[in-house]
């Protein structure tokens, strides 16, 4: 097919700012799109990205509620369990208590942890040392060393609140994580620690808000989880136990129908946004109907001058779209509400997929008519 | 002044094409602000209608909502001796000692949730007296019994009378749905307090609740002390149960909404100004294309006498006008979603929050003032264009 | 001359409907056109000169009638294969030239070029040679809106002539030009007749036009009226 490209990028040139306007707003529209998106992905890469193989035991009363530190001996216990770790959310405000600083801070037993958690983490085995021998030390994400601009040697101090007394630790180690399930904007410190300066200043003591547990078997994970459930099902600690990946569901559904009400506000942007490319790509074909009788009088096909229609209008749209893609795939791994932005290639392509659909859609009505149209429509219009 | 004005109404009809989609692009991008502000304004109202001025609470003074406060027995027992609590007409204190925690339960739309639930005392009833129980009736002090918010019912398993919620592992029966006027309160589980805190085999409560006595002066925290140094009740209270905070019940809620209430503002300014660029793009594009297809018209109005200015203010009318129905149609297709209920987890406390889409008159005004601006925006440049051809380089062209 | 005629119109009728109203443009038309020939045609507006032009370069239909061009029948042919039937035989110039503006000249000529199987040195070379015989080498890059009417005109001859056609569509090619540049097209025009054989056919109404062809032809409501060699 004999496209005049020449022609339909002189167009493009010509309409500079009306081109440049259309760009721009198919950047805006497949830009709030990635972002979406990515934030929807995120959420469900830390449930799919989540071990399966490591179960892990809370209060089934709540988030909120707490199991005594003591039953890590007994889980250890069971067969088919090789590790067993805890972590404690430790609350507490650091500096104000704005969702700026506010970010996961929790109390562990650091050997255990590395057996656990290790291999999700990037972090020297020099380092890890250094945090078990350190009973006042702490290490952070690399987020979190970056959003709140914290340096290796630095000190944290975080008021408690659930647990009285001020910790003041001091960052030995700055981790990156490997998997999407762990983020990097946590900070971990000795739960022995806080559990002390909690004792001492007449707050709760011995008390964690879940387990881990590192299995043998992971085909074992299923009637694990059961057994620790039954062994406890008439105590006043209920457990929860299930898996990393199940207990991360979990979280991403306490966003209710959030996701749902984005995701129907972003197609509506794509609609606004078909009505700003269609409204180009008509005010186009309005131009240009005598230069459509000219091309076709030439000998130019009628497939071949409404495709010109076409290709224009994917053209603005596939600029725009691979522009917004481009910033969308910078932000991966940054951190937004929580949750990991996460820009596989499926979502790159998703976004050109719609912006190309966009200036398909649009140059549509105008490509219909510009084949439709005669040279003899054209030639009496202009006169 | 003369402007055109009626023929730059009737080239609005005439253009149909590029008019009909300049006007959806204004009226989407309307929607979308207006459906966003309706869910900020809807949250922002079940927080800052939920408390009174008068009912002043204690918390801890590092904790930052009620989940995260710890207060004994004793600490109880101290608070309630105060002499500043109001007492009712048959002479009892008016103040409740409350937990609050998260209890997790399914979504009806799948999904698990934390729902708040607060152990409530005998006067917590009086000393929120707008709460009103609609279906059903009181739980039964010491029994296992809830009432729930109403914005809970159907939302959540075993939410509705006759219900039953999972406490522990002991099944609660729901026995009432109470009404707080679509506040906060309306997103909880009420039980007995006593009761409750043994389930959660808590030796503490979470705050302390109180009347106000008329006249009370609350005093001020350290931080907000000019003089660095705890003031008036706060600091009464401090020197003899360690640091706490007071602040009244309204202001607490205010404070709570402000994570949530921060991310869907936010949500809402990062859309509108990035959807804002295509609606301004629309009506640009739309309005420099007419006024290029109307040199030979612009021509023959200066010709026959019609002024510059008058030429602009038409177009920019124009503009205006087609950008005003845009956001008026805007406010119609977001008016359906008033009053729709929904629920997300406020992070900031990390419980469910329930609340209804409000669009209301603060919505519309600002719906109208960004359409507004729109259509001043988008259209000024072209009515300047319009402005400044000359009838004699009109005429002659094409 | 070959034994039959490059162009043939026989009984054509061409009716325009608008509304109720029917026109007829032509009535049973018949007229020749031979190889080589430079053919003026004449007569009052709406006569019908112009839709024979469009008949003849496959750009309208005849209700009745036949279209023959070197025996071929033009009527047959479909849309697609009438626009490439065009590409290869037909140039044509208008009288308000129809350059695209957004093109330099010699982006405008190298259009229809596109349409050749040349490979693209040759279509260059083909487009600078168009513009060599209409006399604007020096004005290649120049954009229509920075060309005199006379030029435009003559970039648009140009254009027509670039991919050899076996004729030449002229209407009303000097209609909008002065004098003097009206009587250098014409010189361009019988010059390109004259040397390469050009085969021209041009409607006009400037009889000082038509003095420049072999043949023209008067018509009027639809019918041939009279004819004469110039």
């Amino acid at each position: 097919m004999n496209i005049p490209w020449r022609l339909v990028l002189a167009h493009t040139k010509r309409r500079w700012l009306r081109s440049t306007l259309t760009i721009v707003s198919v950047f805006m529209t497949i830009l709030i799109f990635g972002i979406l998106r990515s934030f929807i992905v995120g959420i469900e890469t830390s449930v799919a990205e989540a071990s399966s193989t490591r179960l892990v035991s809370a209060s089934a009363l709540s988030l909120f509620a707490h199991l005594p530190k003591r039953l890590e001996g007994e889980i250890a216990q069971l067969p088919g369990v090789e590790a067993v770790t805890h972590w404690t959310w430790f609350g507490g405000v650091y500096i104000d208590s704005s969702p700026d600083h506010l970010w996961g801070r929790f109390g562990v037993d650091v050997p255990s942890m590395r057996k656990v958690y290790g291999p999700d983490l990037i972090l020297d085995d020099e380092v890890w040392k250094r945090f078990e021998e350190n009973r006042t030390s702490c290490i952070i994400g690399a987020d979190l060393a970056k959003d709140e601009k914290l340096k290796l040697g630095d000190r944290v101090k975080i008021v408690g609140n659930l647990f009285p007394g001020t910790v003041d630790v001091e960052i030995v180690g700055i981790y990156q994580s490997k998997v999407r399930s762990f983020d990097q904007k946590t900070m971990f410190m000795h739960w022995d620690y806080m559990n002390e300066l909690s004792k001492s200043a007449g707050g709760r003591q011995d008390i964690v808000s879940t387990f881990t547990m590192l299995l043998k078997d992971p085909g074992q994970a299923g009637g694990l989880a059961k057994s620790i459930d039954t062994n406890y099902a008439s105590s006043s600690n209920r457990t929860l136990t299930q898996t990393e990946k199940m207990f991360q569901a979990q979280f991403a559904s306490m966003w209710g129908n959030l996701p749902l009400f984005f995701s129907i506000l972003g197609g509506i942007v794509i609609v606004a946004c078909l009505m700003v490319t269609a409204n180009t790509m008509m005010l186009n074909a309005r131009e240009r109907v005598q230069e459509v009788g000219i091309l076709k009088t030439l000998g130019f096909t009628p497939g071949s001058v409404s495709t010109m229609a076409l290709v224009e209008g994917l053209l603005l749209c596939l600029v725009g779209g691979a522009l917004a893609m481009a910033v969308v795939r910078s932000f991966d791994g940054k951190m937004m509400m929580f949750t990991i932005l996460t820009v596989p290639w499926r979502t790159i392509a998703e976004g050109l997929a719609i912006a190309a659909g966009l200036g398909l859609l649009s140059g549509f009505i105008p490509a219909l008519l510009t084949h439709k149209l005669t040279i003899l429509d054209a030639i009496r219009r202009r006169a | 002044m003369p402007v055109p004005l009626r023929y730059n109404l009737r080239s609005l009809f005439y253009r149909k094409g590029a008019t009909f989609f300049t006007l959806i692009a204004v009226a989407l991008t309307v929607a979308v602000l207006a459906i966003l502000l309706a869910v900020g304004r809807g949250f922002e109202q079940s927080m800052s209608l939920s408390g009174r001025d008068d009912n002043l609470m204690v918390l801890r003074a590092s904790a930052s909502s009620e989940g995260e406060s710890v207060l004994s027995r004793e600490d109880v027992n101290t608070l309630s001796g105060l002499s500043q609590i109001a007492r009712n007409a048959a002479g009892e204190a008016l103040f409740a000692a409350e937990l609050y925690a998260g209890l997790a339960l399914e979504r009806t739309t799948g999904g698990s949730t934390n729902v708040p639930i607060r152990g409530v005392s005998a006067r917590s009833f009086e000393i929120r007296d707008q709460i009103k129980i609609v279906e059903g009736q009181m739980f039964r002090p010491g029994s296992r019994e809830v009432v729930i918010g109403k914005n809970l019912k159907d939302r959540i398993q075993g939410c509705r009378l006759g219900g039953v919620v999972k406490v522990s592992n002991e099944n609660w029966q729901v026995v009432g749905i109470l009404d707080a006027g679509d506040t906060a309160f309306d997103t909880e589980i009420w039980g007995d307090g006593e009761l409750l805190v043994q389930i959660f085999d808590r030796t503490f409560y979470n705050s302390f609740i109180f009347r106000a006595a008329p006249g009370t002066d609350p005093g001020l925290t350290p931080e907000k002390s000019p003089t660095k140094v705890a003031t008036g009740l706060v600091k009464y209270i401090s020197d003899r149960l360690g640091a706490v905070k007071i602040l009244s019940e309204k202001t607490y809620f205010v404070d709570q909404a402000g994570f949530l209430g921060g991310t869907l503002s936010a949500a809402a300014i990062f859309l509108t100004v990035l959807m804002s660029f295509g609606a301004l793009a629309g009506l640009f594009n739309t309005f420099l294309a007419a006024v290029s297809g109307r040199t030979r018209e612009i021509g023959a109005l200066l010709a026959i006498g019609y002024r510059p200015m008058h030429v602009f203010l038409g177009f920019l009318a124009e503009a205006v006008l087609l950008a005003l129905l845009g956001g008026l149609l805007g406010i119609l297709i977001a008016l359906p979603f008033n009053g729709i209920k929904t629920g997300t987890t406020n992070w900031g406390t990390f419980t469910e929050q329930a609340f209804s889409f409000r669009v209301d008159q603060s919505v519309i005004t600002s719906a109208i003032i960004l359409a507004l601006l729109v259509g001043l925006i988008g259209g000024v440049f072209p009515a300047l264009r319009a402005a400044r051809l000359k009838p004699v380089d009109t005429l002659r062209r094409g | 001359m070959s034994d039959h005629p490059l162009i043939r119109l026989a009984g054509v009728d061409r009716i325009y409907t608008r509304g109720n109203e029917e026109l007829h443009v032509l009535n049973g038309l018949d007229l020749d056109i031979q190889k080589g020939e430079f053919v003026a045609l004449m007569g009052p507006s709406g006569c019908g000169k112009s839709t024979i032009l469009n008949l003849m370069g496959a750009i309208d239909r005849p209700n009745a009638g036949q279209v023959l061009f070197d025996g071929e029948d033009l009527s047959e042919m479909n849309e697609a294969e009438r626009a490439s039937w065009r590409a290869r035989n037909v140039g044509f110039i208008f009288q308000a030239y129809n350059l695209m503006p957004v093109l330099t000249a010699v982006q405008n000529v190298l259009l229809p070029l596109q349409l050749t199987p040349l490979p693209r040195a040759k279509r260059r070379a083909q487009a600078e040679l168009a513009l060599q015989i209409v006399g604007l080498s020096e004005r290649m890059n120049h954009y229509p809106n920075q060309l005199s009417g006379g030029q435009e005109q003559r970039v648009a001859i140009a254009r027509a002539i670039a991919t050899d056609p076996r004729v030449l569509l002229a209407d009303e090619p000097t209609g909008d030009l002065d004098a003097k540049s009206a009587a250098a097209i014409l010189d361009l025009l019988q010059e390109l007749n004259r040397q390469n054989g050009q085969t021209i056919v041009m409607v006009t109404h400037d009889p000082k036009a038509a003095e420049r062809a072999h043949r023209v032809i008067q018509l009027d409501k639809g019918r041939v009226v009279g004819g004469h060699a110039a």
